[in-house]
């Protein structure tokens, strides 16, 4: 099913992975820094010997910790766009949270174009690019799983 | 702190009795930018968000979620679970203005022993004016139930 802005070339990528980061080791640092950058300098994020205290084995990151060092722009690898593109706006965000995350830990991202639609906006065709990236950490749970929307406002043709 | 909530608190249709408050500064989005590693300049280049029709530069969108996800898990307490969390990007926040968090619970229900409840959540300037409208569903202790192991804050 194909429109003005998705070709059968761009609907057949659906599905295909996505160069949405590398593994990477949870860090005490950068738990912190993102919990400084909410302003949420929860004990549980914060303090090793509080965490502990409380059954966790070290700090715990923050929910939406995962997308730190995200390659957003992943998607657009995968997609030849056969219209103008004006600008690419972050649209939405979607997290389901199924694991606590701790630092020590490693995760692994592991990206797929998840869908494709469009919708005629006020200043012409908006093109929705929803990526689906899962987190498996170093015992093979899945911890996380974030589906962002990035839209892609198409420069009217004249 | 804040006491924790319990699943037989919570009245549907109530605004949750949390919200989280922050003003925008230049500065602030340059400690984001760094902390996820987003160095876009639409974030932090004045110039830059000029020349793309913007008139100052832009809070992050995952900036806000995070913040939504902040509400939650301040209010839902340790012995609380946030499980799902979205939200779409209406409009831009520049700096000078203030973000404000707010939910409202849409239903409660226990399954599979667990106690949850959905909630509708925003952020909001401080006119009032929406950017984020999204959801929530979290989990929380039953009274008289021994709390699940493993608690988010």
């Amino acid at each position: 099913m194909s429109g003005a802005l998705i070709s059968e070339q761009m609907r057949a990528a659906v599905g295909s992975p996505l160069a949405s980061g590398q593994p990477f080791a949870v860090e005490k640092g950068s738990i912190r820094d993102l919990a400084e950058a909410i302003n949420h300098l929860h004990p549980l994020y914060v303090d090793e010997a509080y965490a502990q205290s409380t059954g966790h084995g070290s700090v715990l990151a923050p929910p939406t910790y995962p997308s730190y060092n995200l390659a957003l722009g992943a998607p657009l690898e995968v997609l030849t766009f056969e219209f103008p593109v004006g600008s690419i706006l972050h649209g939405s965000d979607d997290w389901e949270f199924l694991g606590n995350i701790h630092a020590g830990d490693i995760l692994t991202p592991r990206g797929k174009l998840l869908d494709l639609y469009e919708k005629q906006g006020k200043r012409g065709g908006m093109l929705f690019i929803v990526s689906e990236i899962t987190y498996t950490n170093q015992r093979g749970e899945v911890v996380a799983i974030y589906r962002p929307t990035e839209v892609v406002i198409a420069l009217p043709t004249a | 702190m804040k006491t924790q909530p319990y699943f037989e608190d919570i009245r549907v249709g109530e605004e949750i009795p949390h919200q989280v408050r922050e003003p925008l500064s230049t500065r602030g989005l340059v400690k984001w930018a760094a902390a996820v590693r987003d160095f876009y300049e639409v974030h932090y280049d004045k110039d830059f968000a000029r020349s793309i029709g913007l008139r100052d530069v832009i809070a992050h969108g995952p900036n806000k979620c995070a913040l939504l996800g902040r509400l939650m898990t301040e209010w839902i307490g340790e012995a609380g679970r946030l499980h799902r969390l979205s939200c779409t990007h209406k409009a831009s926040n520049f700096p000078g203005e203030t973000l404000v968090c707010r939910g409202r619970v849409k239903d409660k229900y226990s399954k599979d022993g667990r106690h949850y409840v959905e909630c509708e959540v925003w952020v909001e300037n401080q006119d009032g004016v929406v950017a984020a409208p999204g959801a929530a569903t979290v989990s929380l202790p039953s009274r008289g139930v021994e709390p699940l192991p493993s608690a988010r804050p």
